[in-house]
C-alpha cells in the first residue's frame, strides 16, 4: 500500500472512522512514520483550537423575530390576493414586457410607413405610371405601391 | 420530542407554532455555523434571520428524501457565500498581519513579558479563525462540519451530497492544508 492510501487511514483512524483492520494498520504505520504521527497530532492540536473557538448565543427575541418576519410576509401574500411575490414580481415583469412590446411594434409601424413615403417620393415616374396616376385623384398609399411595383 | 418531517408537514399545513419550534431546534446550530463561516460574529444575528426566512418560502417545495439539516446546512453556506463574496471577507479576515505582522512582533515581545493564558487563548483563536478563512471552501465547509459540529462522515457526505470515499479523502486533505497554513504558528509556541 502506497503512503497516499495509508495517509487516508489514518486521517480516518483519528476520526473513528475506520474498520478493525484499519485500525490495526494506522496504528502499525504510526509506530514507524514520524511524518504521519505529527500530522496526528497537529490534527488533534487544529480539533482542539477549532472546537475552542466557542458559540455565539443569539438574542432571546431571535425565534420570536424570525415568526413576525414570516407572518408579515404571509399578510403580504394575502394583500396581493394569494400571489406569492415570486410569481407577483414575474406578473409584473412580463406585463412590462408586453408594453414596451407593444410601443416597439407602434414605432416600427410609424418608422415603415415614413420610410415608405421617402422611397415613393425618390422615384422618378415613367410617362406611363404618371399619366395614370395623374388621372387619378386622392391617391391613396397602396395606390402608390401597386404603382411601384407594377413599374 | 417531534421528529423535523412531522414540523415540516405541519408548517406546510401553515401552523406557524411548528415553524417556531423548528427555528428553536435549529438555531443555535445555524448561527454557529454562519460564526464559524464567516470568521465574525458580528453578522451571524443577520443571516440567521435571513437563512430561517428562505427556509420558511422555500418549505413548501422541501422534498423528504433528504434530512433537513443537510438541506438547512445548504441554505445557510449559500448566504454565507453570498455575504463572503458582498463584503469581500477574505481581505479584511486575511493571515497576513497575523503571520507576519504578529509573528514578529511576539518573537520581539518574548524576551519582556510572557502573555496570559487568556490573550494567548484569544490570539489563537484569532489566529485559526482567521486561518480557516484562508482554507479552499470546500475544505473549511468540511473541517467545520468535522471539528466543529462534529458529525460523522456519513453524515458529512448526505450534508455535502459526496461518496464517503470523498469525505475521507477531503478530510485529509483540509487537514494538510491547514496544517501547512499554521505549523509554523503553533511550532514557535511549543
Amino acid at each position: 500500500m502506497n503512503h497516499k492510501k495509508i495517509q487516508l487511514i489514518v486521517s480516518s483512524y483519528l476520526d473513528d472512522e475506520v474498520n478493525d483492520s484499519e485500525r490495526a494498520q494506522a496504528l502499525s504505520h504510526l509506530e514507524v512514520c514520524s511524518e504521519c504521527r505529527q500530522f496526528v497530532e497537529h490534527a488533534k492540536l487544529m480539533r482542539e483550537n477549532i472546537c475552542a473557538l466557542g458559540e455565539v448565543e443569539l438574542a432571546n427575541s431571535f425565534t420570536a423575530r424570525v415568526a413576525y418576519s414570516v407572518e408579515k410576509r404571509d399578510e403580504q401574500t394575502v394583500e396581493w390576493l394569494g400571489i406569492e411575490p415570486s410569481a407577483r414580481n414575474t406578473f409584473i415583469l412580463l406585463a412590462g414586457l408586453v408594453l414596451v412590446m407593444f410601443f416597439l411594434t407602434s414605432f416600427n409601424n410609424n418608422t415603415a410607413s415614413a420610410m415608405n413615403d421617402q422611397l415613393l417620393s425618390r422615384i422618378t415616374s415613367d410617362s406611363v405610371s404618371e399619366r395614370v396616376l395623374l388621372q387619378q385623384e386622392n391617391l391613396s398609399k397602396s395606390d402608390l405601391l401597386y404603382a411601384v411595383m407594377t413599374k | 420530542m417531534t421528529d423535523d418531517f412531522s414540523l415540516i408537514k405541519s408548517i406546510q399545513a401553515g401552523d406557524h407554532q411548528a415553524f417556531e419550534s423548528l427555528v428553536r431546534r435549529y438555531q443555535r446550530q445555524v448561527a454557529n455555523l454562519i460564526y464559524v463561516t464567516m470568521g465574525s460574529s458580528d453578522d451571524v444575528d443577520d443571516i440567521a434571520q435571513e437563512v430561517f426566512i428562505r427556509v420558511y418560502r422555500s418549505l413548501p417545495r422541501f422534498k423528504f428524501d433528504a434530512s433537513f439539516f443537510s438541506w438547512l446546512y445548504r441554505i445557510t453556506m449559500n448566504l454565507c457565500i453570498d455575504e463572503i463574496r458582498k463584503r469581500k471577507i477574505r481581505k479584511v479576515l486575511s493571515l497576513d498581519f497575523l503571520t507576519e505582522d504578529a509573528l514578529e512582533k511576539s518573537r520581539k515581545n518574548k524576551d519582556y513579558v510572557m502573555p496570559s493564558d487568556s490573550i494567548l487563548t484569544d490570539e489563537r483563536r484569532q489566529v485559526v479563525q482567521a486561518a480557516l478563512q484562508r482554507l479552499k471552501p470546500e475544505h473549511r465547509d468540511i473541517l467545520v462540519l468535522r471539528e466543529y459540529n462534529d458529525l460523522g462522515y456519513s453524515e458529512i457526505a448526505e450534508t455535502l451530497d459526496i461518496s464517503l470515499e470523498a469525505v475521507k479523502s477531503r478530510i485529509f486533505r483540509a487537514r494538510s492544508e491547514l496544517k501547512n497554513l499554521l505549523s509554523e504558528y503553533f511550532e514557535e509556541r511549543t
